[in-house]
């Protein structure tokens, strides 16, 4: 079996996008097939030394990053098992990035619907956090398109756990008080009263097994979508039709504030001047009459919208939609700190209160904190970036987003809606699940992972381990 | 200022397939565009406007679907669209194709400039702009990277292997242009509303008065012989191992190919 300690070697597996630093290992194994990993995990267990799985390292809260032991790196299991034309299923490896597969389905006509923005992500990695993007719009996040996994415990059992044959609650056997909230969600194990096995894995960010095979559903690619970006006078104007479009047959649905806008003009000049906010969305048979009556309804100038109906035209409206990410995050890097932003979802008639919240902490203060709201609308998913330009703005920016988290908790909200916990938000799930509740997922955790060796510091404190 | 824009529709794919009976293209399956560089014609036209005002015109010579290529220019803002469609034109060259054209723009624009891109990229013949210029006795300039007019003459920049060139050029004259002059605009909304309500107006050899000993397969002195994919270059090969080995190794092999 391939190890390496090589510390030039191990550096690349300490980084992802969270901008965590301070981690460590001993050394990395690159196992090649299950029986490798089989023994891994029993020689780890046996000897309590943590273990890290890490994927594509393209995780936003420091989920892949060690602090001590060692690594097991997925890549070499990187092989697309099955590609089933009839079944509209494929099987996989961890390793298989989301571009690699889709490459092969594209021959086929299908499609994997879940689109987490950064195509190099390792499916194995997608579904250990439920990555989401933006068309969960329409599809839900990944956990909805995960049929089977295969997962292989810290004992070095190896089970396959299959949708619809074992409810969470039946396997637990300890009676647990915390639900899952049913909206956009990953925060903690996702656990319920009528919850699936699969799901309390999906998302588990890698802390109680490590999945080897995972089995997921396609559709058919779908061909004749476009794709607009339509800039209004006001956010209202904004909120009020994307309110209004959310019921319509469309895929994503986008929002991007006014100080959003501001970050991009300088790549786009031709962002109008004057708009208060934009929506972009990307919809499949909708009368273009119907939509443009619509918009102007809301004070939108049709000859301002952006409209993308070809591949070419497509691609270049989802870059200006993945600008924003890059943009604040070039901020963040500009001004030499990490990243505060946040990432909570409230249920659907809360969302304008939620909205107001944001509006009316983000100006009460006296600072120069920078911030852009921007992200999945559709979703009552917003994401409120907070940029310190100061060493006073830090402790604004930290209580702010623990503010807004407060709030959302409040109103049936999560607080991470897609990003997971990691190793950064253990404070927002404490505020969201209470001492009690993050007490229960440790109970999980030692359930499935006796020796408690697995992602050590993932969605609570590891001292909570002890 | 009365600008001419020639487009053509081409398949929107590298992977075109060739029929090996006929050699020709074959198209079904493939979607269609604008040709590319064409695009950034329209583009350069509708800028032109922007500053100096006048009227855009985009012809296209082509079977039915071009309509749909004309509709996208629409869509971008041009005002007035053509498609110069006839059984008469099949199997034109790029000389009965630039006549045709020739025949058309002097037919229906009153022009102080004509633009194209600088090929296709089906065909990449580049013949179709210039010879365009030849059929109507006005200059040419090809690659064109900035197009400044002035008045009855315009300054322009040529994107050359080595170097770049302005030359200056007196109107009307035909000019070719190169991707890097712009970036196409997206189409706005409004656009496309008026774009799918637009009837295209199509024209045939009559209409634009076009002597039909010239066009079509009739009126095209080149043949196509043959088409094919050229062959695949094989894989190149890693050498692995230490530097000392990697090195010896690599230069033992170019040796044996008299490399060096």
């Amino acid at each position: 079996m391939l190890k390496k300690t090589d510390p030039a070697v191990i550096q690349s597996y300490l980084e992802d996008s969270s901008n965590l630093s301070g981690g460590f290992a001993d050394g990395l194994f690159l196992p090649e097939n299950e029986k490798e990993i089989i023994e891994i995990t029993k020689e780890c267990s046996s000897k309590a030394i943590p273990l890290t799985t890490s994927g594509g390292t393209t995780g936003t809260t420091g989920g892949c990053i060690p602090f001590g032991g060692w690594i097991l790196g997925t890549e070499k299991l990187n092989k697309i098992i099955d590609i089933n034309q009839k079944s509209k299923t494929a099987i996989v490896q961890p390793a298989v990035t989301l571009d690699a597969l889709d490459i092969e389905l594209k021959k086929l006509n299908l499609l994997y619907p879940p689109d987490p923005t950064e195509a190099t992500a390792f499916i194995g990695g997608t579904a250990a956090t439920n990555a989401s993007g933006s068309r969960s719009f329409k599809f839900g996040a990944t956990r909805n398109w995960i049929k089977r996994i295969k997962v292989i415990f810290s004992t070095g059992e190896t089970q396959n756990i299959e949708r619809g044959k074992l409810l969470a609650s039946k396997q637990i056997h300890n009676n647990l008080s915390y639900k899952t909230p049913n909206i956009k969600t990953s925060a903690g194990y996702y656990y319920n009263d009528n919850s699936d096995l699969i799901d309390l894995f999906i998302g588990s960010e890698g802390t109680l097994g490590i999945i080897t095979e995972i089995e997921v559903n396609l559709i058919n690619r779908f061909h004749d979508t476009f794709d607009i970006i339509a800039f209004f006078k006001t956010e209202k104007d904004a909120v009020d039709f994307a309110e209004q479009i959310k019921t319509s047959d469309i895929l994503t649905l986008e929002f991007f504030d006014h100080n959003s806008l501001g970050l991009l003009r300088p790549a786009y000049p031709q962002i109008p001047e004057n708009s208060g906010a934009a929506v972009y969305f990307e919809a499949e048979a909708l009368e273009l009459d119907q939509l443009a009556q619509m918009l102007e309804k809301h004070n939108v100038k049709l000859e301002e919208s952006w409209l993308g109906t070809n591949d070419k035209q497509k691609e270049e409206l989802r870059k200006f939609r993945h600008a924003m990410p890059e943009h604040i995050n070039e901020e963040f890097k500009k001004h030499n700190t990490i990243k505060y932003a946040s990432d909570i979802a409230v249920p659907d008639d809360k969302f304008r209160e939620m909205l107001n919240y944001y509006n009316s902490q983000l100006t009460s203060h006296n600072s120069q904190l920078f911030w852009v709201k921007f992200g999945h609308i559709g979703q009552n998913h917003l994401h409120v970036n907070l940029v310190p330009k100061t060493q006073n703005d830090i402790p604004i920016a930290k209580e702010t987003i623990l503010k807004f988290v407060k709030k959302a908790v409040s109103l049936g909200g999560t607080c991470s809606a897609e990003h997971g916990i990691g190793k950064i938000k253990h404070e927002y799930l404490q505020e969201m699940f209470g001492l009690k509740g993050i007490s229960e997922m440790v109970k999980i955790k030692k359930h499935f992972d006796p020796s408690r060796i697995l992602n050590q510091g993932n969605i609570f404190p590891r001292e909570l381990l002890k | 200022m009365e600008i001419a824009v020639c487009i053509k529709q081409v398949p929107d794919t590298a992977e075109v397939r060739i029929n090996p009976e006929t050699n020709t293209l074959i198209r079904e399956g493939v979607p269609s565009i604008v040709n590319p560089f064409d695009e950034n014609a329209v583009e350069e036209a509708l800028r032109l406007r922007e500053k100096h005002g006048g009227k855009v015109t985009i012809i296209t010579m082509g079977p039915p679907q071009a309509i749909e290529a004309l509709k996208q220019t629409i869509a971008m803002g041009a005002d007035e669209v053509y498609l110069i469609s006839d059984r008469a034109f099949a199997g034109s060259d790029t000389w009965a194709t630039s006549y045709t054209l020739a025949c058309a723009i002097k037919k229906l624009v009153a022009y102080d400039l004509i633009l194209c891109g600088k090929q296709a990229i089906d065909g990449d013949t580049a013949q179709v702009g210039p010879g365009i210029a030849e059929w109507l006795s006005i200059p040419q300039v090809t690659f064109a990277v900035k197009i400044e007019v002035d008045g009855k003459k315009a300054k322009v920049e040529r994107l050359l292997e080595e170097v770049n060139e302005i030359v200056e050029v007196p109107l009307p004259a035909v000019i070719t242009v190169v991707k890097q002059i712009n970036e196409p605009r997206i189409p706005s909304l409004k656009g496309m509303l008026k774009a799918k309500k637009a009837e295209i107006k199509t024209l045939s050899a009559q209409d634009v008065d076009a002597d039909q000993t010239i066009t079509g397969l009739k009126g095209s002195p080149t043949r196509v012989v043959k088409i094919f994919a050229p062959p695949v270059k094989g894989g190149g090969e890693i050498i692995e191992g230490s530097t000392d080995e990697v090195v010896s190794s690599l230069t033992q092999k170019l040796r044996e190919r008299k490399i060096i």
